[in-house]
C-alpha cells in the first residue's frame, strides 16, 4: 500500500486530492493531511508517508522550502510538487531542491498515475 | 580705484595743481622781484654815482686847498677838516697847530709819525699825499716850499722844503656831508682800513691825495617788493589750499576705496555661495559652510535658517551662535523696508520661492549692517531659498519615485495574489466536476452531494472575490456609489448570513439580531457583511465561534462581527482598512488575501453615512464594528456621476 501525505492550505483542494486517491484505490491510501509547511514537516516525522503531494504556494513556508527541510532530514523521501503555477523557474528550483515529479493542479485526475510512477521509480 | 601706469591719481593731480600754483606764483614773484631789483639797482647806481661825484669833487677841492697858499688854508672852513698841523723840516722846530683845535685825544706826534712816509713822498713829488687812517682821521700831507722858490727836481725839493702841512680829514664828516640818497653812502674803505659801515655794496673808488677811498653804500632793506611778497604769499596759500583740499579728497577716496573693497569682498562671498549651495543636496552639509562664510564676512554673531514645516510652522533647521535672550522679534530687513540694521539687533529675510514663503533667514551683526550689506545678505537668502527649494523638490521627487516603486511592487504582488485567489477555487471546481464526470458510478450519493456543495462554496467564494475586485476598481475611479435607504437592518443581515453559510466552513455562526431600522444600501450591506464574515472565518480557528450582532446603539445602529482569532495589533487597527495592506502578523502571513476587502468595506460604509472600526474582542479575537445612521436621520444624497448602485443579492447569483 502506497501512503500519501496531502499538503495544501486550501481545504477543498485537500478534499479533492483525498477523494481522487481514494476513488482511484489500487493500493493507494491517504496517510494524512497538512495545511501548512510546518504541519507537513511534523506529519512526515509522525506518519512516515511513502510520498508527499505538496502544494507550493502556501501562506508562511512555501512548498519548495518545506521540501528542502524534509529532504535535508530524509533525502530518500518521494515528493510530487502539486501546484497551479509550474513555470520554468519553479520547475528548475524544484529540481535543484531534489524534487523529481511535478504535476499541475488542473491535471488532478492524473495524480494516481503519477504516484504509481514515482513509487515504481523509487 | 587703482591708478594705471602713467596716470595721475586724484591725489597726484592735487599735488601737481598745488605745485603749479606755487611755481606760477613763484615765477610771478620772481618776475616782480626781478623788475623791482632792476629798479632798485638803477636807483642805487644813480645814488652811488651821485655820492661818488660829490665825493670826487670834494676830494679835488680839498687837495687843491691843501696844496694852495697858506692864506687859503687859513680860510679853510671845511667841516670835514677840523685841524691842520704844521711840521718844520728842522727837527728842532716844534710841531704847531696851524688851525685847530685838534680833536680830543689826538696826539700831533703820533700823527706826524704815522704820516712820515707820506711826508717824504709829498716832499719828493710836490703833490699832496694821504697817510694811513689814524685815530679816525686821514692825515693829508703837503710839503711846503718857500714862496719864491720853484724847484722842479727831487733833489732840489728835498733841500728846499721847509716843512709840511698836515690836514686832518674826518671821513665820518665826509660821509655826513654827502647828499642824502637812497640807499645812502654809509662807509668808506680807506686803503685797507674802514670807517663807518662797510658791509654794504661798493659804489666806487676815488683817489684822495693819492690814497684810494672806496665808498660803501647801505644794503637794500627790501630784497622782495610787497607785490612780489604778496604774489608769493598768494601762491603759497593757493598751494596749501590745494594740498588741504587734496588731503580731504584723499581721505574721502580712502574711505570710498575701503567701502568699495568691502563691497567687492562681500559680493564675491555671496557669489561663491551659489556653487557651494549647489555642491550638495544635503542641507545639513552645506548650511554650516554657508553660515560660517556669511558670519565671517558680515561679522555676524548669530545666523539661523528656519523652514516652514508640514503644519505651516517655522522650524529652525540650522543655527550658528546662541540666541540673545533680549531679542523680542526679528526686524524684517527685506530691501525697501529698512536701510540699516544696528549691531546686536536681530534681522530676518524671507526665503521666497515659486511665489510662496518657504522659510526665513535670521541674523544678528556684531557691527551695524548698512544698505549694501543688507542687499548682499538678501542675495544670499535668495540663493539659500533656491537651494532649499531644490532640496525640497529632490526629496519630493525621491519620495514620489519611492512611492511609485512601492505601488508597482504592490501591484505586482496584488496581481500575483489575485490570480492565485481566482485560480484556487477554479481548480477545485474543475477537479470536483471532473471527478463527478469520470467517477460518477464509483461515488456514493453523499459523496456526490458533498462534491456539489464544495463546488457551490467555491463558486460563491469566486463570486465574492470578483465582487471585491469590481468594487475596488470602482473605488479606484471614485465610481463606487451606495446610496442608503431605510431598511430593516436585522432582516438583511440574517438573509446575508444564510447566503454565506457555504463559505464559512465548520465555524459556529451565532446571530444576535435585534430589530432595528437604519439607513443602508442593501447591496453594500451584503458586501460589508460578506467581507467581515469571511475575514473573521479566515483569521479564526476552524471550530471557533463567530458572533454577528445587530442592535440599536444610541443614535446609530450597530452591526458587529466578533471572532475568536489572533486579533489585530493596536498599531494595525487603522491600517487594516488601507488598500493592499495585509498586516505582518503570524495570522496574516498564514492566510491568503489580496488586501482589498477591508478598504472596500470602509468605502461602502462611508457611502452609507456610517463608520467602521476594528476593536479587540474579549478574551481574544477582533470585533469589527459598523455604525450606521438610524432611519430617523436624513439619508445622504450625494452620488458619483459615474456611480453604479450596488444591487442586493448579486453575489448569490
Amino acid at each position: 500500500m502506497l501512503r500519501a501525505l496531502i499538503v495544501d492550505d486550501d481545504t477543498d483542494m485537500r478534499f479533492l486530492v483525498r477523494m481522487t486517491i481514494e476513488v482511484a484505490n489500487h493500493g493507494l491510501s491517504v496517510a494524512g493531511e497538512a495545511a501548512c509547511g510546518a504541519d507537513a514537516i511534523a506529519a512526515v516525522e509522525q506518519d512516515r508517508p511513502e510520498v508527499i503531494v505538496l502544494d507550493n504556494r502556501m501562506p508562511g513556508m512555501t512548498g519548495l522550502e518545506t521540501a528542502r527541510h524534509i529532504l535535508a532530514e530524509h533525502p530518500e523521501q518521494q515528493i510530487i510538487l502539486f501546484s497551479a503555477y509550474l513555470d520554468a523557474q519553479t520547475l528548475a528550483e524544484a529540481h535543484a531542491v531534489g524534487i523529481h515529479a511535478c504535476l499541475d493542479k488542473t491535471d488532478v485526475d492524473r495524480l494516481p498515475e503519477a504516484l504509481w510512477q514515482l513509487a515504481a521509480g523509487a | 580705484m587703482a591708478a594705471g601706469r602713467g596716470r595721475l591719481t586724484p591725489g597726484g593731480t592735487a599735488v601737481a595743481a598745488a605745485l603749479a600754483v606755487v611755481l606760477t606764483g613763484s615765477a610771478l614773484a620772481w618776475f616782480i622781484s626781478s623788475y623791482d631789483e632792476d629798479q632798485r639797482e638803477t636807483s642805487e647806481s644813480a645814488s652811488a654815482a651821485n655820492a661818488l661825484g660829490t665825493l670826487t669833487r670834494w676830494a679835488q677841492g680839498i687837495t687843491q686847498t691843501i696844496a694852495g697858499p697858506p692864506e687859503s688854508l687859513a680860510a679853510l672852513q671845511i667841516a670835514e677838516i677840523p685841524a691842520v698841523i704844521g711840521v718844520s723840516a728842522k727837527p728842532s722846530v716844534a710841531t704847531t697847530v696851524v688851525r685847530g683845535p685838534l680833536p680830543a685825544g689826538l696826539d700831533p706826534a703820533r700823527v706826524t709819525a704815522a704820516s712820515r712816509t707820506a711826508m717824504e713822498v709829498a716832499r719828493d713829488t710836490g703833490t699832496p699825499q694821504a697817510a694811513p687812517l689814524t685815530d679816525g682821521f686821514v692825515p693829508v700831507v703837503f710839503a711846503v716850499l718857500p714862496p719864491s722858490r720853484s724847484t722842479p727836481g727831487t733833489a732840489d725839493r728835498r733841500r728846499d722844503v721847509t716843512g709840511w702841512r698836515i690836514a686832518l680829514l674826518s671821513p665820518q664828516r665826509v660821509l655826513e656831508g654827502l647828499p642824502a640818497t637812497s640807499p645812502a653812502a654809509v662807509g668808506l674803505r680807506i686803503d685797507g682800513a674802514a670807517s663807518g659801515d662797510v658791509s654794504g655794496p661798493s659804489a666806487g673808488t676815488i683817489l684822495v691825495a693819492g690814497q684810494p677811498w672806496q665808498l660803501q653804500m647801505a644794503r637794500s632793506d627790501a630784497p622782495l617788493s610787497r607785490g612780489a611778497l604778496a604774489t608769493l604769499a598768494v601762491a603759497l596759500l593757493g598751494g596749501v589750499v590745494c594740498l588741504l583740499s587734496d588731503l580731504r579728497v584723499q581721505r574721502a577716496l580712502r574711505v570710498e576705496r575701503q567701502a568699495t573693497a568691502a563691497l567687492e569682498r562681500e559680493t564675491r562671498t555671496v557669489a561663491e555661495l551659489g556653487p557651494l549651495l549647489q555642491s550638495s543636496l544635503d542641507l545639513a552639509e552645506v548650511l554650516p559652510a554657508v553660515a560660517l562664510r556669511l558670519a565671517d564676512e558680515f561679522a555676524l554673531s548669530r545666523f539661523s535658517v528656519q523652514l516652514v514645516g508640514e503644519h505651516g510652522h517655522l522650524l529652525e533647521v540650522f543655527a550658528l551662535g546662541g540666541r540673545n535672550p533680549n531679542d523680542v522679534e526679528e526686524v524684517d530687513v527685506t530691501p525697501g523696508n529698512v536701510d540699516e540694521l544696528p549691531a546686536g539687533v536681530a534681522g530676518s529675510l524671507p526665503l521666497l520661492r515659486a511665489g510662496r514663503t518657504i522659510g526665513r533667514m535670521c541674523f544678528t551683526g556684531h557691527r551695524d549692517l548698512g544698505h549694501p550689506q543688507l542687499a548682499a545678505l538678501s542675495a544670499a537668502s535668495d540663493l539659500i531659498a533656491v537651494a532649499t527649494y531644490n532640496v525640497e523638490l529632490f526629496e519630493r521627487e525621491q519620495a514620489s519615485v519611492s512611492r511609485l516603486r512601492e505601488l508597482d511592487q504592490l501591484k505586482d504582488a496584488f496581481l500575483s495574489t489575485i490570480s492565485h485567489e481566482l485560480r484556487t477555487p477554479l481548480t477545485a471546481i474543475s477537479g470536483f466536476i471532473r471527478l463527478l464526470r469520470d467517477r460518477w458510478d464509483q461515488l456514493r450519493e453523499e459523496q456526490r452531494k458533498e462534491f456539489l456543495e464544495r463546488v457551490h462554496g467555491n463558486t460563491l467564494s469566486l463570486g465574492l472575490l470578483v465582487d471585491d475586485l469590481l468594487d475596488f476598481a470602482r473605488l479606484e475611479r471614485q465610481a463606487l456609489n451606495a446610496p442608503p435607504s431605510p431598511m430593516a437592518l436585522d432582516q438583511h443581515v440574517a438573509k446575508t448570513l444564510a447566503q454565506l453559510e457555504p463559505v464559512l466552513g465548520t465555524r459556529e455562526i451565532v446571530a444576535e439580531l435585534q430589530p432595528v431600522r437604519a439607513l443602508a444600501n442593501a447591496g453594500a450591506l451584503e458586501r460589508v457583511i460578506a467581507n467581515l464574515l469571511t475575514n473573521a472565518a479566515k483569521f479564526s480557528p476552524t471550530d471557533s465561534r463567530i458572533v454577528v450582532s445587530v442592535r440599536p446603539d444610541g443614535d446609530t445602529a450597530t452591526v458587529e462581527v466578533a471572532d475568536q482569532g489572533a486579533g489585530i495589533a493596536t498599531e494595525d487597527r487603522e491600517r487594516v482598512f488601507a488598500r493592499f495592506y495585509r498586516g505582518d502578523s503570524d495570522a496574516a502571513r498564514g492566510t491568503r488575501g489580496a488586501g482589498i476587502g477591508l478598504s472596500v468595506v470602509r468605502e461602502l460604509v462611508h457611502q452609507m453615512g456610517g463608520t467602521v472600526v476594528a476593536l479587540p474582542n474579549h478574551p481574544r479575537g477582533t470585533r469589527m464594528v459598523v455604525r450606521l445612521p438610524l432611519e430617523s436621520v436624513t439619508a445622504p444624497t450625494a452620488t458619483s456621476p459615474n456611480g453604479v448602485q450596488l444591487q442586493a443579492e448579486r453575489s448569490s447569483t
